[in-house]
């Protein structure tokens, strides 16, 4: 594995050797200028950590490249710079105002822990995040894991799949200016895997499921405009809409149903803040698949709809990791 | 004052369809940053080349770095080049050219610029 780090608060310049902002082996300035860096047939896995404060505003295209199932790219945030559940002005994001800046070509990319948000107006394709490979489904795997799409303006989806394999795990996609997630087969076949995930308060539907082979587990939406769900998904269990038109129906709101913390316009907080939400234990087994939630919380018992964990004794239980990945305690947010 | 990233290289992909759309070409412009994104003096590592332009900011000279598109495209979104616009380091004055190659920076004003940054379509002068 190959590591590289991009910093928003890092000069122009560096080599994205170090996480530092400052010296030759400062961390890249931004997403762009990693890519473009660091493009070419892979070798082995190409991970980059990415951290700061400040929005990175560049493109995040991924395009140029060869990956392999075994030599993929894997884009991610550590705990510590990651969001909590929700959108974070304080951690690091890819806020992009150009057409079409979101689109990832390759076959083989990770996105783990990024928060994405397509800023501009006055044309659509400002997605946050677009899977668009080269590749059909059986030679393609992509994956977003703990990622966050949040208010892509003007008619544009949160996330979108044009084709491949891609695998939607403990994501939420909310207040966008069309649906949470739109996938479509545009020709080569489009296979989508959503476990655990929310699309909450889009201006159009949750899910637009136009083409492909859906499957999806322990999901919720509710607060969209349109329908929660286009259609059923082919293959679907333990999912919640506050509409009805797939799986249970689930109030989304906090004082019945789903019992969020919070569902008010901006200030949406998903984490489930009573013990009688019907979210709670009410999930499908995933752990051949993924144990933690999308806070890095372990999964244990019965699980629930969505993609937080449910700690009873109030608020979401955050584990605070030390260097080596352990957790060296607990703590607990409190709303 | 803004700063322009430019890349040192090529990149290739065997794919022409993927090397056109997606590598990155020598003299590409990568990025666009305000000034205060880098200090005067600060060590630039390989593959970057940083022109400060001054007289602009970074919001008046962000669309250097959309891609080519196909103006054929009913939609207009099909990208033929990865980057519209490019500065290639051969075409400066001989002197601008041995300090951006020998220190990776260079400091011009607009008007200097505009007279190097070409449209790889050619269809529009700064």
């Amino acid at each position: 594995m190959q590591t590289r780090y991009v910093n928003t608060a890092s000069s122009a310049g560096g080599d994205g050797t170090t996480n530092a902002t400052s010296g030759a082996n400062r961390a890249y300035a931004s997403f762009s200028e990693w890519e473009a860096a660091r493009q070419a047939s892979l070798t082995e896995v190409e991970e980059v950590i990415c951290e700061g404060s400040a929005a990175d505003t560049s493109s995040h295209v991924i395009d140029g490249w060869t990956t392999s199932a075994a030599n993929y790219i894997l884009v991610r945030t550590t705990q510590a710079n990651r969001h909590n559940g929700r959108w974070d002005t304080t951690k690091y994001r890819l806020e992009t105002s150009g057409i079409q800046y979101g689109w990832v070509y390759e076959d083989y990319v990770r996105f783990e822990g990024i928060q994405f948000r397509g800023t501009s107006s006055g044309h659509w394709n400002k997605e946050g995040l677009v899977f668009n490979p080269g590749g059909a489904p059986g030679s393609t795997d992509l994956r977003a894991e703990a990622c966050i799409a949040y208010n892509c303006g003007d008619t544009s989806h949160g996330f979108r799949q044009l084709g491949g394999t891609v695998r939607w795990i403990n994501c939420i996609s909310y207040g966008n200016g069309a649906a949470g997630w739109r996938v479509q087969d545009v020709g080569s076949g489009a296979t989508a895997y959503f476990y655990n995930c929310i699309a909450a308060a889009n201006t159009d539907q949750g899910w637009l499921f136009s083409s492909g082979t859906i499957t999806a587990r322990n999901c919720y939406a509710g607060g969209n405009t349109g329908a929660d769900f286009s259609a059923a998904p082919g293959t679907a269990s333990n999912n919640h809409s506050e509409d009805g038109s797939h799986g249970t129906t689930t109030a989304y709101s906090t004082s019945s149903g789903a019992y969020f913390t919070n569902v008010t316009a901006g200030s949406q907080n998903f984490e489930i803040a009573n013990a009688s939400s019907a979210l709670i234990d009410a999930g499908y087994d995933l752990s051949g698949t993924f144990t933690v939630d999308i806070l890095g919380n372990t999964r244990s018992g019965t699980w629930e709809v969505g993609p937080f964990n449910y700690s009873s004794g109030g608020g979401a239980t955050v584990y605070n990791r030390g260097i080596f990945g352990a957790p060296i305690f607990r703590s607990r947010i409190l709303n | 004052m803004a700063i322009l990233v430019l890349i040192d290289r090529d990149a290739t992909h065997s794919d022409p369809t993927k090397d056109a759309r997606g590598c990155y070409k020598l003299g590409d412009i990568v990025a666009v940053h305000d000034d205060s994104r880098y200090t005067d003096g600060e060590p630039i590592a390989p593959p970057w080349y940083l022109i400060r332009i001054t007289g602009v900011t970074k919001a008046q000279i962000e669309r250097l770095i959309e891609p080519a598109r196909d103006a054929l495209d009913p939609q207009g979104l099909r990208v033929l080049r990865r980057r519209r616009w490019r500065l290639n380091p051969a075409d400066l004055p001989s002197g601008a050219r041995t300090t951006l190659q020998t220190t990776r920076f260079l400091s011009v004003t607009a008007t200097q610029a505009r007279n190097y940054i070409r449209d790889k379509l050619g269809l529009e002068t700064l």
